[in-house]
């Protein structure tokens, strides 16, 4: 063989070689618009991924079907941090919890401007809930209490100890209140919902609902319904079937238990804005009336072997939305669907949307 | 960014078809018209691999061979910050895909797959190689991406009679480096002993574009914002490495060697540049190893003898602690692992003609694994959450190989390993090259080969997150390439080469959040890798008592998610993997008269995705970046002892860059060495 051929079989072995290539986009594309109005709708709180520092907020304007990605690093060009667990409105506020850069921040509700921000004392914040003017209540993962905030002076002045929890595995999550009484589900490593009297700063009951209590709502008798996961296997705590608890709250006990099977996919429990009928992914969606006495059989919506990471419902008009995290390393999607359980639309969010916040919406 | 990787293509380019390689791969020279030309054995035939340059080992008692392959090839270094976790990959692959040996033996964790180069000093490698795709199949399997093969010998650089060096280091931040070796040397026997001792508190500053510091009114309003400076937050380090070497040649009996190699190390994690916590804390990782391999080879004129054992032990603890106020701390993670591995190889080598190479070889490596979070234990229950694991590894290979003119030759090989009681299918691989042009060296070689990585113990294992249910990773790789390498009037030496390589990888292993709260692994990726690998080096002696030394390295990766969309959503399929840069760079100029040396040093990459759907967002994706080094030595003879002082400049223009999202790097730093030889 001369050299030229040598080149020449050479290059049209490359060539091959390239043309053989799966498709490649060389030309990814930036977010696109349009950009809506913050005024109303629908925040998502986009996790991103352990010590990766990408998590972001998108903003979902439901009237116009309009949407943002990255709202609060495009408003404050700086990112977000690392793993967003939550945000909670209070008045023109928004307070989001960023539970791996150990930072709370306040921000302004309309566009996520930065106002200040809660750093000192705490420990691995989770949930924000505002229990009344000045103060608020701060959960926290690997930690057996609750800080208590000044939410004028952005400090932390108290803390809420657990009694019983130890602080290595202690976990406090969501807050639902209802008169003097803040409600709390305590998730990794737990199986208890605790009650705090605001008055006191106390907790001053606990009640075991089963393995990991992951999500809570209220439903409009003011009683508690919570979506446990049943733990993993393995786990120093046991593992066993997920299953979805009525908590009545004027005794605090547990009026109603519905198991579920063993291994049951359930990251996320919604309700309705007139607070009578649950929403909850069991692997697909379901939906069932505060007052059934069984968990329903159908699925309300098939979510065709698709692991679903969070769930929310319009208080305006019970359209169902689900964050779909895709691969959990790009960014995800929200479907949304009217209350029939039918999709009417999607649109694009940061990496793994795990949450929702509702704004000004009625 | 395309400037700069157009100039090191350009660069590349042209020291390619100027150059050639240095000689460690060569015998027979051939003299023509003051050209020597080396012609290939056969044991080399089809053999693709970039020899690491002693000198750039030797350079400083201050970089690990994280530092060095980044400066001297073109696989990509994910650091996570200085003197903390550096993995290396290389030809669109992932760190668990480099195969790691050291003097045969693999060193990779069989844990996590991967090694941590940063926790390898480049003073304690004599003979550092890469050696890519199906090449690597000749040492052992999994290298999907290639293998890093390591040697320390005493033989190969200690001279007869009593030596000793002894180096102290000198940088900022309080970084302090010493290195101490002893040596003996007969004509039977070599015996040295080597240490190092690195620490710093490693707080280096830099401007935290990641944070806003506002700034408020007397009304508490915000009035304005700046980036904070800050400084590297938990990064100190204090590592200590020992290797005892000895080496005895028997004559006839063959020739025994043993080395011994101890490291502790005691380091501190850096926070991410977005952490904002002000409670104490401590987050750290303990690690102590010992590794040792004895090995015996008996060579005569047709066959050659191989055999070798060794141990690994490690113990490796990482806490993260978190302060509740005074002296209160609530432990997050207290993590505590054992690995024993037991290792044995035996190998045969029969040249019954001069034109053929027959070998057999077969490996076996046992480890031992505990892997315990003591943190996660609920109280009452006695259940930790953890594993304890054992896995006997077997590997066996034969080959032939056949050299019928000196021009062409031709191998074939066939691996089989199994992993536990799992068998895999038996492993092919091929190769072929030949001179074209003997009067430059001209070579043309190709390969092609099936390989494939068993999951590792934790992505079978751990709790919570194993999957116990995973496949290997499997795929195909085709090479071809052309290489040359001549020494022009017995002084100037050129080197060059340049390839294609092209591999498809089944059953991708990747770790992905669950909604439980941790990471779950799972064979989710089809990859298809592909792209073009060159490097080019020139030694040329210049009047007047100079010397050039240059050397290049270049490549053009595609790392391309093939792979079932998870939906109808999923906007990975086609794009490029996450932290897989399309183009990585290095070049290293070298210039030395009497006793004087100037080194320039640049490595540089282009942009990476952080997501599979290659976003341009503010967290999607981390610029390009280049680094540079330059360097001044001078040697001395005074007293009959040779004196060696050194200054280096890192990141000679300051680059504000990170390898990985949200971990800070330094900037422009200086570096002082003072080195005695005996």
């Amino acid at each position: 063989m001369n050299i030229r051929k040598f080149f020449s079989l050479s290059i049209a072995f490359a060539t091959a070689m390239a043309f053989t290539a799966c498709s490649d986009d060389d030309d990814p594309k930036p977010n696109p618009g349009p950009d809506p109005e913050l005024t109303s709708g629908l925040y998502v709180i986009c996790q991103g991924n352990f010590g990766s520092a990408n998590s972001s907020i998108s903003f979902y304007d439901p009237e116009a079907n309009t949407y943002a990605g990255e709202v609060f690093a495009n408003t404050n060009k700086i990112p977000l941090g690392e793993l967003a667990q939550s945000m909670t409105i209070d008045g023109d506020d928004a307070w989001i919890v960023i539970n791996n850069s150990h930072i709370v921040y306040k921000t302004d509700a309309d566009d996520l401007e930065l106002e200040g921000s809660i750093t000192e004392g705490l420990n691995s914040p989770r949930y924000f809930h505002k229990v009344s003017d000045g103060k608020a209540y701060i959960t926290q993962l690997y930690s057996n209490r609750i800080a208590i905030v000044d939410t004028d002076k952005l400090k932390v002045t108290g803390y809420i100890e657990v009694p019983g929890m130890d602080v290595a595995t202690g976990s406090t999550e969501m807050m639902v209140q209802h008169g003097k009484y803040v409600y709390v589900n305590c998730w990794s490593y737990q199986k208890s919902v605790i009650r705090i009297d605001t008055t006191t700063d106390k907790v001053d009951a606990s009640l075991e609902v089963g393995l990991q209590p992951k999500s809570m709502v209220m439903d409009r008798n003011h009683d508690l319904w919570l979506l446990t996961d049943g733990s993993y296997e393995g786990s120093p705590i046991g593992h066993e079937a997920p299953r979805l608890v009525k908590v009545t709250t004027a005794d605090f006990k547990v009026a109603a238990t519905y198991e579920m099977t063993m291994n049951d996919y359930t990251p996320a429990l919604a309700i309705n804005g007139a607070g009578d009928r649950l929403y909850f992914i069991r692997n697909d969606v379901y939906t069932m009336s505060i007052t059934d006495k069984a968990l329903p059989d159908k699925a309300h919506i098939d979510c065709k072997g698709n692991y679903y990471y969070g769930l929310t419902v319009s208080p305006a008009n019970s359209d169902i939305y689900i964050a779909d995290a895709i691969d959990y390393v790009q960014p995800g999607r929200v479907l949304r669907y009217n209350d029939k359980g039918t999709l009417t639309q999607s649109f694009p969010t940061g990496v793994a949307p795990q949450s929702f916040c509702w704004y000004n919406t009625k | 960014m395309k400037r700069l990787t157009l100039t090191l293509i350009v660069f590349s380019a042209a020291a390619l078809f100027a150059a050639g390689q240095e000689t460690d791969n060569v015998s027979e020279p051939v003299a023509l018209r003051g050209i020597t030309v080396a012609t290939r054995r056969v044991a080399e035939t089809g053999r693709q691999e970039i020899h690491i340059d002693s000198a750039a080992l030797r350079e400083s008692v201050a970089l690990s061979l994280a530092d060095v392959l980044g400066f001297n090839s073109s696989a990509y270094i994910k650091h996570f910050g200085r003197a903390t976790l550096a993995t290396v990959s290389f030809r669109g692959t992932s760190p668990s895909h480099t195969q790691v040996t050291w003097n045969g033996m693999r060193i990779s964790s069989p844990m996590l797959g991967t090694t941590d180069f940063s926790m390898v000093p480049g003073y304690f490698v004599d003979d550092a190689r890469l050696v890519h795709g199906s090449s690597s199949l000749t040492e052992t399997g999994g290298g999907i991406g290639g293998l890093v093969r390591l040697g320390t010998s005493a033989r190969t650089w200690l001279p007869e009679g009593f030596s000793a060096q002894y180096v102290q280091g000198a940088g900022m931040w309080s970084t302090f480096d010493e290195f101490l070796r002893v040596g003996y040397g007969t004509g039977r026997w070599r015996v040295s002993l080597r240490t190092s001792y690195s620490s710093s508190p490693n707080d280096f500053p830099f401007t935290n574009r990641d944070k806003k510091v506002l700034v408020y009114d007397d009304d508490n309003k915000v009035i304005g914002s700046y980036h904070p400076r800050e400084r590297n937050r938990s990064g100190a380090f204090k590592d200590f490495h020992a290797l005892a070497s000895a080496s005895y040649d028997a004559g006839r009996a063959g020739r025994w060697s043993i080395d011994v190699w101890y490291l502790s190390s005691n380091r501190e994690l850096p926070l991410l540049t977005t952490d904002y916590s002000s409670n104490a804390f401590e987050n750290r990782q303990r690690e102590q190893t010992l590794r040792t391999v004895a090995s015996w080879q008996r060579s005569s004129p047709t066959m050659a003898f191989r055999a070798r054992t060794g141990y690994i032990h490690t113990w490796l603890a990482y806490d993260y602690r978190r302060g509740l106020g005074g002296d209160v701390f609530t432990t997050l993670t207290r993590s505590r692992s054992r690995v024993n591995t037991f290792h044995a190889a035996a190998g045969w080598s029969w040249y019954p003609f001069d034109s053929w190479l027959f070998t057999a070889d077969v490996d076996a490596h046992r480890h031992n694994v505990e892997s315990y979070d003591y943190a996660l234990g609920a109280p009452g229950s006695d259940v930790i959450p953890g594993y304890s694991r054992s896995r006997m590894e077997l590997s066996a290979s034969l080959s032939a190989k056949w050299r019928p003119v000196k021009r062409f030759g031709a191998g074939v090989l066939l691996r089989q390993e199994s992993f536990g009681s799992k068998v895999a299918a038996p492993v092919p691989a091929l190769f072929a090259d030949y001179i074209l042009l003997p009067s430059i060296g001209l070579t043309a070689k190709a390969s092609a080969s099936r390989n494939y990585r068993f999951p590792t113990l934790n992505d079978l294992y751990t709790i919570p997150g194993g999957n116990p249910d995973l496949r290997p990773e499997q795929g195909w790789t085709y090479d071809t390439g052309l290489s040359s390498q001549f020494t022009l009037d017995g002084a100037h030496t050129f080197s060059a080469s340049a390839g294609w390589f092209d591999s498809r990888i089944t059953d991708w292993i990747q770790w992905l959040p669950s909604p439980k709260g941790f990471y779950v692994p799972s064979n989710v990726k089809e990859v298809h890798a592909y792209g073009i690998e060159a490097e080019a080096a020139a030694g040329i002696v210049l009047p007047r008592g100079w010397k050039l030394d240059i050397s290049a390295n270049y490549t053009w990766s595609a790392s391309i998610n093939c792979g079932e969309p998870v939906n109808d959503a999923d906007r990975s399929t086609g794009k490029q993997l996450p932290y897989v840069p399309r183009h990585s760079a290095s070049a290293v100029l070298r210039l030395g008269w009497r006793g004087w040396e100037l080194a320039y040093k640049i490595q540089a990459y282009s942009e990476r995705f952080t997501m599979s759907s290659n976003e341009h967002t503010i967290t999607g994706h981390l610029p390009g970046y280049s680094l540079s080094n330059l360097s001044v030595d001078r040697s001395l003879q005074i007293l009959g002892l040779l004196w060696h002082a050194k200054a280096a400049i890192n990141n000679l223009f300051d680059a504000d860059y990170r390898t990985v999202l949200s971990r800070p790097m330094p900037g422009i730093n200086v570096e002082f060495f003072l080195s005695l030889t005996i």
